[in-house]
């Protein structure tokens, strides 16, 4: 069992942008967000990227 | 007139956020002026509830986590939590929001050395096969520097 305690300073501002129609985030009707400079599917592209970077970090051999 | 110079000043900081981080998809989602309401009244509550995260993790395995970060700034511990929350958090109050009642699924796994981090964090659906269900990020001084990753978190927090 653990605690979490955590405040989001960007989602702060979303939710005050987003008054005005703004999605500062990215996230509106979606589960996740994307970074501003990209699409959804840019995003779901850099994401598959990013997958396989991480397996092959991860798989990678222990050194002896 | 002063009035009139900060209200224009505040309109330009709007159309420049806009123009950087776009605008809500609300237009293109809804199918009656009715329903745009009701989307963007959806919209709001669900930014509301992913402006905090406040609760308490069970996981049925064993997890280690003491992890802590000013404004994602000072990185520092190590966490890696598989398991369920109960909570306000990620764009849920005790799984409303998420579609289920009482808790949701939740992960994380972080390391942080201050100058440098990683965060890997999933709410409500995610596959921890597939990155692109999980926000991913680098955080620290050096996260500043470093090109994003995967989808992103949220950040500062």
């Amino acid at each position: 069992m653990g605690f979490v305690g955590n405040l989001n300073y960007f989602e702060a501002l979303d939710f005050v942008l987003g008054f005005a129609g703004i999605d500062l985030c990215g996230d509106d009707g979606v589960l996740l967000g994307k970074w501003p400079d990209q699409t959804y599917e840019e995003a779901a592209d850099a994401a598959f990227e990013f997958e396989d970077m991480r397996r092959q970090f991860l798989e990678q051999p222990r050194r002896r | 007139m002063q009035r009139v110079a900060v209200a224009s000043r505040a309109a330009a900081l709007l159309v420049a956020a806009g123009a950087a981080a776009g605008c809500t998809s609300l237009a293109e989602r809804s199918r009656n002026p009715l329903h745009f309401v009701g989307l963007y009244l959806q919209d709001r509550a669900q930014d509301l509830l992913e402006v905090a995260d406040v609760g308490v993790t069970v996981s049925p395995e064993p997890c280690f986590a003491i992890y802590g970060a000013f404004a994602s700034l000072t990185p520092a511990g190590v966490a890696y939590v598989d398991g369920r929350f109960f909570g306000l958090g990620g764009g849920q109050f005790f799984g409303l929001g998420a579609g289920t009642w009482g808790s949701t699924p939740f992960y994380l796994a972080a390391a942080g050395m201050l100058v440098w981090g990683y965060e890997e964090l999933g709410w409500q659906q995610f596959d921890l096969k597939d990155m692109s269900t999980v926000h991913c990020q680098d955080v620290g001084l050096a996260g500043l520097f470093i090109a994003p990753q995967g989808r992103p978190g949220p950040v500062p927090s």
